[in-house]
């Protein structure tokens, strides 16, 4: 079995058991037998640090035979190269925001609707200030990516600290950085 | 600096669920042979843990 981790452009010293198959200006990295969820992951963010742009692969393809491979990546190529484009020289910072709930009178559903909406628009405003820091960003309920320059991270943190400060009824969590995985499909 | 001393100095807790809900989650999607199962445990069913774990998580945060 071929296990496919991600597709990576540029050259690339590739780990012991890994090796690369050239699919146009990009390369996919494979990989002999069935490796668990965290191996993959593990190996993908190896391959950040060595890569120019990193596309990860969602755990789970995995082809009898080259041809296989080769005939599954063929009409994604175009898509596969925009990507990687867009997400070249950048890594995925995650933030998670949660707003820390105030008290409120319980018998008061206004107050309480009040308190949410207020909630919402922090987490609005440290979305769309995080966003104006980043090449892209994706955002989902509790949880934020951006794509991020890899010169850019400490910035970026910094960035984070800040509004952590100005938003004091917000807790906001940085993980990563990240391969690029919210930016790894075609949006 | 190197990616992986930035990755240590930022990331303040960093958990594994992150790193496996992403692999499992995220990424692109490349059709092959699909795999069904991760050790014997349906994928189905570890998506759902994960869920699971995810949402305690939050709401530990929430209450803190």
């Amino acid at each position: 079995m071929i296990h496919l981790y991600a597709f990576v452009s540029g050259s690339t010293a590739l780990d012991a058991g890994l090796e690369a198959r050239p699919f146009g200006s990009l390369a996919a990295v494979v990989g002999q037998g069935e490796p668990e969820p965290l191996e993959h992951g593990l190996v993908v963010e190896r391959l950040l640090d060595c890569a120019e742009a990193v596309l990860p692969v969602r755990f789970g393809a995995r082809f009898a035979n080259d041809d296989e491979l080769a005939s599954a990546v063929a009409p994604m190529l175009e898509t596969l190269e925009q990507r990687l484009a867009h997400v070249a020289g950048c890594v995925e910072v995650g933030v998670r925001m949660v707003a820390r709930h105030e008290p409120v009178d319980s018998g008061d559903g206004a107050a309480y609707m009040r308190a949410r909406l207020t909630e919402q628009h922090a987490l609005d405003d440290v979305h769309r200030a995080l966003a104006a820091e980043a090449r892209d960003s994706v955002r989902a309920d509790g949880e934020a990516g951006y794509l991020v320059s890899r010169d850019d991270v400490d910035a970026f943190a910094s960035a984070v600290e800040r509004l952590l400060e100005s938003h004091p009824s917000l807790d906001l969590l940085c993980t990563g950085p990240w391969a690029p995985y919210s930016f790894a499909a075609a949006a | 600096m190197s990616v992986v001393e930035r990755r240590q100095s930022l990331a303040q807790e960093v958990t594994l669920l992150d790193l496996v809900d992403r692999v499992l989650n995220k990424g692109v999607v490349v059709t092959g042979d699909i795999t069904l199962a991760v050790a014997d445990v349906d994928l189905v069913y570890v998506g759902l843990r994960l869920l699971l774990a995810s949402a305690a998580t939050l709401q530990r945060e929430a209450e803190r």
